[in-house]
């Protein structure tokens, strides 16, 4: 069964996701839920776990702020166990997981979706089936990062080959190609994603079949909603932009409160990929220049 | 022609101008002039012999609004009726059609809005616009353009008017280099663009030193499709394969 990590902030009384994939009967040893050290409501998500038998880390602000990169780095103000996702990786390879999923803690379930259209709720073995199949996959082709995307109303036609560049909040990560890269930790987010498309590692999601089902939680309490509305999102808009300004744009959404966003134009980011007779680079470890894998940035370690 | 200077009274509005400007759009034009006076020279109000308008009644009404006492005007009193009346439109005909891509990365959108152009405002939904992101399949197909060479798929336009900002800093040299060295940000790739060139025009050695600096995300089956792998994630999705 895969492990499923859950960053949480300040939602102990409605962890969503916790009470799904206990609800659809995943084995609760797999599910981990992650706060900071210095949640208020500490006793509160203990209470939760505890009352459930799921796992609950507590990791330190403070290594977070140390080990990570400004932009990643909680505040003191604005701390949220989402912004030290970094630490995960630590927390799995203490635990022996060497492959697992992260997950956002408001998730409503899940969907199947046929060439884009709404098929009907996903269950239990459709999720472990997909979620197996997604692992498998990473495995045979040697690629540290895929994803699930979120439902909506996707536009443009699907077939049932889909795959979607882009990934929203069900991620799967494989330990042995840890991704650091060269401008940044990871943070599961978009940033990260288009700093491995843009570095040419093949990553993507699946865009049909199994999808996330749209959330709410723009409007949600907790999580980071808060800091997204106290900084209008620029934190984590303009981000991708400053990173890559001939790929990717800030630009500003009417609704949801006229918030920044990134808008990507691929073909300006990251390389295409073609099947041709010759010669793979689709494993990360392909070429040894690409190596190490490591969380550690890549400066220190010449350091 | 020659563009002189008269009194804003001596001008005459066309009472057959088929055009109109309202409300805000009317504001940031008087406000236009008020700031930017000197565009009325470059581009004055045209008149016949009677001094009626052909060209610029809405820049008339924006300057009388302005406090103008004086307008610059150039007479075209040789035109016939009938080719007054083509003038009227044809001056208001706005050839080709705006690149709001372009626009939208190198200009100031709220100056464009300020300026009195309708920049659209955006109406898609996050997920609209993430869709817009697909692809119809797994790979991208390569198109053969037998005259593209690999130089033709970076933009360097950027590069180079940062560089250029770069140098005309009071920097040392020294610090000019190293800076330099930071706007190679600013160099737009089109891989689409790469990956023609790749597949059609490179040759082997060429083809495996861009595979190696990733330009381009070469599957060649070694552990199997990806396109298959991705089938085989639905695989066993409960009633997948029923119609």
């Amino acid at each position: 069964m895969i492990d499923i990590f859950i960053p949480s902030y300040k939602r102990a009384d409605n962890c969503k996701t916790l009470k799904y994939f206990v609800k659809i009967g995943w084995m609760v040893q797999n599910l981990h839920v992650v706060i900071d050290d210095q949640a208020e409501d500490y006793d509160e998500y203990k209470k939760l776990t505890d009352k459930v038998g799921a796992n609950l880390h507590v990791l330190s602000l403070e290594e977070s702020r140390r080990r990570f990169d400004y932009v990643h780095r909680p505040s003191e103000s604005r701390r949220s166990a989402g912004q030290m996702r970094n630490l995960f990786y630590d927390v799995a390879e203490r635990l022996g997981i060497e492959f697992f999923v992260m997950q956002d803690d408001d998730t409503n379930g899940y969907e199947i979706k046929r060439r884009g259209k709404y098929h009907r709720v996903a269950n239990y073995y459709d999720i472990e089936s997909t979620f197996n199949g997604v692992k498998e996959f990473m495995n045979r082709q040697r690629i540290g990062l895929f994803g699930i995307s979120q439902t909506g109303d996707f536009i443009g036609g699907h077939n049932d080959k889909l795959l979607r560049h882009k990934v929203m909040n069900t991620t799967f990560i494989d330990r042995r190609f840890l991704y650091m890269g060269e401008r940044g930790a990871p943070d599961d987010d978009t940033s990260q994603f288009v700093n491995v498309m843009n570095e040419g590692l093949f990553t993507g999601s699946l865009g049909d079949g199994l999808v996330l089902k749209q959330t709410t939680s723009a409007t949600a309490k907790g999580g980071l909603t808060d800091l997204y509305n106290e900084v209008k999102l620029l934190n984590k808009a303009l981000v991708c932009p400053i990173q890559f300004p001939s790929a990717i744009r800030a630009t500003r959404q009417v609704k949801n409160g006229g918030r920044l966003h990134h808008e990507i134009t691929r073909k300006y980011l990251s390389p295409m990929l073609i099947k041709t007779k010759k010669r793979s680079n689709i494993a990360w470890d392909t070429y040894p220049e690409d190596y190490p894998f490591t969380l550690e940035s890549k400066m220190k370690l010449k350091e | 022609m020659k563009i002189e200077k008269v009194s804003i009274s001596t001008v005459k509005a066309n009472p057959n101008n088929p055009r109109v400007i309202k409300d805000d759009k009317f504001r940031k034009l008087v406000q236009s002039i008020k700031d930017f006076p000197e565009m009325l020279e470059i581009r004055p109000i045209v008149v016949n012999q009677d001094m009626i308008v052909l060209g610029g009644n809405m820049r008339l009404k924006a300057c009388k609004e302005a406090g103008l006492k004086e307008v610059p005007i150039i007479h075209a009193d040789n035109l016939t009726e009938e080719q007054q009346r083509e003038f009227i439109i044809k001056d208001n005909v706005s050839g080709g059609e705006w690149d709001w891509e372009l626009l939208a990365s190198e200009w100031d959108t709220d100056l464009l809005d300020e300026w009195g152009l309708d920049v659209p405002v955006e109406t898609e939904t996050e997920t609209e616009k993430l869709s817009k992101l697909e692809f119809q399949d797994v790979y991208y197909q390569p198109k053969e353009e037998p005259n593209v060479t690999l130089s033709e798929c970076v933009d360097f336009t950027k590069f180079h008017a940062k560089v250029k900002a770069i140098e005309e800093s009071p920097l040392s040299d020294e610090q000019k280099e190293v800076l330099k060295w930071f706007a190679y940000r600013f160099i737009r790739i089109n891989f689409e663009q790469v990956a023609n060139y790749y597949f059609f025009n490179a040759d082997d050695e060429e083809q495996k030193v861009m595979e190696r600096l990733r330009l381009v995300l070469s599957d060649s089956g070694l552990q199997g499709f990806i396109d298959d792998d991705i089938l085989r994630a639905h695989e066993y999705i409960e009633d997948w394969s029923n119609d």
